[in-house]
């Protein structure tokens, strides 16, 4: 019975684990309006790291297709073009079969409108469509080959020749919509992160254009016959190379509509998928390192979507010192350490993550970030360490104290309370008068945090916005978090807060942060607001397609 | 009886709560969740599962409608309070649930 107890007491444990809340969330939600722009950066973002363009795709291998057997399954009228074709040919005459080869069928995009849905997911793994609204297509080929095979010849050997429609393009007009869904997912390995094309769905378009073959131009770069002549018996028969040629500028329309019944026929219900169960994968790191002043690394930890398509992305996130290269082990065992201000609950961190999923809904936002006020202060940490505060200290004989400066998240709004440990040095008749060389005091402000640009440059700014220190805090200090003050016992306290006071009202819209952050320009992540949310964390969320505050189009 | 125990420690947060009615002038919605922790919400004829929490005190919810739209919503179980609300189609409005 006794080991039950402690078997059950130890489950519970588990859960009541004390944690650290996930470092950053990244939340997004498409809607039709928003996912263009993202597609437009996801697309870039593919092609230059070599996986090719979605939206500009071919097939590599022929499509072949026997007319023998599919003749009967094509419209009427692309029935009679071929037997036109035969008799141009003078096929009637042979035993022979007769192909069509489409070699590099490729389609490209002119101008589309897409949707991002997330569908499911599992296991760190989540899957997407992207419904693309495509208007304005061209679909290519580098060469279409009308090609027979005369079976019975005098040396008992195939011949095989074939005329080639070469670089035959069909521009689809924008006057009709096809959709084009995209089947995509991505996967959180060991090492690194999994974008994967799983599926590229052609039958939609191909549905709707066999029905509409007006609404296609067809051009022609040029046509291709061999000099055949093909003796049967006594008889020799010559192809008449004008008289093909003819055939096929003069019924282009009938060849553009055979060629896509032809494909659309064939195909069947291969082109749901003309990925060909082969998908096209990128890999990319999983962790990233912003290197500047300051040494930044980001970990994606989990994937996930919900029932109401929200993406949810939690990464671990911490700091390296810059004394070091990064080098490949992203400092794991070496991080800048920083003390946990405030246990916050997993049921806080559930309501905060609940909470930033409504106002996303309900401000119809697309983008959502979360940032811990734990990792605020490992970035509070950081920048010290790097010197980034010293100037502003230093001008007020402010030098900061053992539990330096960190930040709460303690109330819902625009600003979060910064609190800093200070010693603050006295000299000549202060100090005689006082009785003290230094005195020790917290300090408390309201600061702003956010993603600025300046002149092009994204910068990460931490700015006071309020002073919100008063003589109370002065003299009774921050015990729970470990500032004690000492101005309560000094001689002149009342004449020292004054002075304390005057210089810290000087600090009122200091910038105490101004960081580059230039490799978040060409991200979403270039200007950012954040709100506190009063439960601990640091929120801003993002509509795209509208301006920022520097005018810039999202 | 210790598997008795452990069953019943286990499934503990795991029970089906009776279905939560919520009114915010024509709209009704209905709310149950599953013994799974599935939260189902009903509008008009149209079900889908929700994302958040419901329990005997209250809803924080948000769900997307395939023809509705998506739906957030916030209440105290049984209470009249100004924080209730529905957000729906662009706009937030009273809500109330028992």
């Amino acid at each position: 019975m006794k080991f039950l107890l402690l078997t059950v007491l130890s489950l519970f444990a588990l859960n009541l684990k004390a944690q650290e809340s996930t470092d950053i969330i990244i939340k997004s939600r498409f809607d039709y309006e928003s996912s263009l722009s993202f597609i437009k950066r996801l697309r870039a973002f593919l092609i230059n790291n070599n996986f090719g363009d979605p939206y500009n795709q071919s097939i590599r291998k022929p499509i072949v297709i026997d007319l023998n057997r599919n003749l009967q399954s094509l419209p009427p009228g692309t029935q009679n073009w071929i037997k036109e074709l035969q008799s141009v040919l003078q096929l009637q005459l042979f035993e022979s079969s007769y192909k069509i080869i489409v070699n590099d069928l490729a389609y490209s995009i002119n101008s589309w409108n897409s949707e991002l849905r997330p569908t499911v997911s599992y296991l760190n793994r989540v899957e997407y469509v992207t419904m693309n609204y495509v208007q304005g297509l061209t679909i290519s080929a580098t060469s279409i080959a009308f090609q027979v095979e005369l079976k019975k010849t005098i040396s008992g050997d195939p011949v095989t020749f074939s005329v080639e429609v070469l670089n035959p393009k069909f521009n689809i007009r924008p006057e009709m919509m096809v959709e084009m869904p995209m089947g995509w997912l991505t996967s959180i390995m060991p090492e690194y992160l999994l974008i994967s094309l799983q599926q590229v769905d052609l039958k939609k378009l191909f549905d709707t254009i066999v029905k509409k073959p007006d609404l296609i131009d067809i051009s022609v770069e040029d046509l291709k016959m061999p000099k055949v002549a093909i003796k049967i018996g006594n008889k020799t028969v010559s192809f008449d190379r004008e008289k093909i040629k003819n055939f096929f500028s003069n019924r282009q329309h009938d060849m553009k509509k055979g060629v896509i019944d032809l494909i659309h026929a064939r195909m069947g219900d291969r082109l749901e998928n003309v990925m060909n169960e082969q998908p096209q994968d990128l890999i990319i790191p999983r962790t990233y390192a912003l290197e500047s002043k300051i040494n930044a690394i980001f970990d994606i930890q989990e994937m996930s979507t919900n029932n109401s398509k929200l993406l949810h992305v939690d990464m671990d996130a911490h700091f390296c010192s810059t004394e070091e290269p990064v080098g490949t082990d992203f400092c794991w065992q070496n991080k800048i350490p920083s003390q946990l201000r405030r246990q916050i609950p997993q049921k806080t961190l559930d309501k905060s993550v609940r909470d930033l999923n409504r106002y996303m809904i309900e401000s119809d936002s697309n983008l959502g970030v979360s940032v811990s006020e734990h990792y605020i202060n490992q970035l509070i940490n950081a920048t010290m360490d790097a010197g980034l505060w010293e100037k502003d200290m230093a001008d007020k004989e402010f030098h900061m104290g053992p539990e330096r400066a960190f930040v709460l998240g303690e109330e819902k709004g625009t600003t979060f309370s910064l609190y800093m440990d200070i010693v603050y040095k006295l000299k000549g008749a202060q100090r005689l008068l006082v009785g003290r060389s230094e005195i020790r005091f917290p300090i408390k402000f309201g600061i702003g945090l956010n993603i600025v640009d300046k002149e092009g440059v994204p910068r990460l700014q931490i700015q006071v916005k309020k002073i919100l220190t008063d003589s109370d805090l002065l003299i009774e200090g921050l015990p729970q978090y470990g500032i004690v003050s000492t101005v309560a016992s000094i001689r002149f306290r009342k004449k020292v807060i004054k002075e304390i006071m005057k210089e810290i009202n000087e600090f009122n819209n200091n910038i105490l942060i101004d960081l580059e952050l230039l490799e978040f320009k060409g991200t979403y992540l270039e200007e950012l607001e954040f709100f506190s949310d009063g439960l601990g964390r640091a929120n801003a969320t993002l509509r795209l397609g509208k301006k920022t505050p520097s005018g810039k189009m999202l | 009886m210790k598997t008795l125990i452990l069953l019943s420690l286990f499934s503990f947060s795991a029970f089906a709560l009776p279905p939560v009615q919520c009114e915010s002038g024509d709209v009704r919605l209905t709310i149950s969740s599953n013994s799974k922790g599935e939260i189902t919400m009903t509008y008009l004829s149209e079900s889908v599962i929700a994302d958040g929490i419901v329990d005997t005190k209250e809803v924080d919810l948000i769900a997307k409608f395939p023809n509705a739209g998506e739906m957030t919503l916030v209440a105290k179980i049984g209470k009249v309070s100004n924080e209730n609300y529905l957000f729906f189609k662009g706009s937030r409005r009273p809500l109330s649930c028992k």
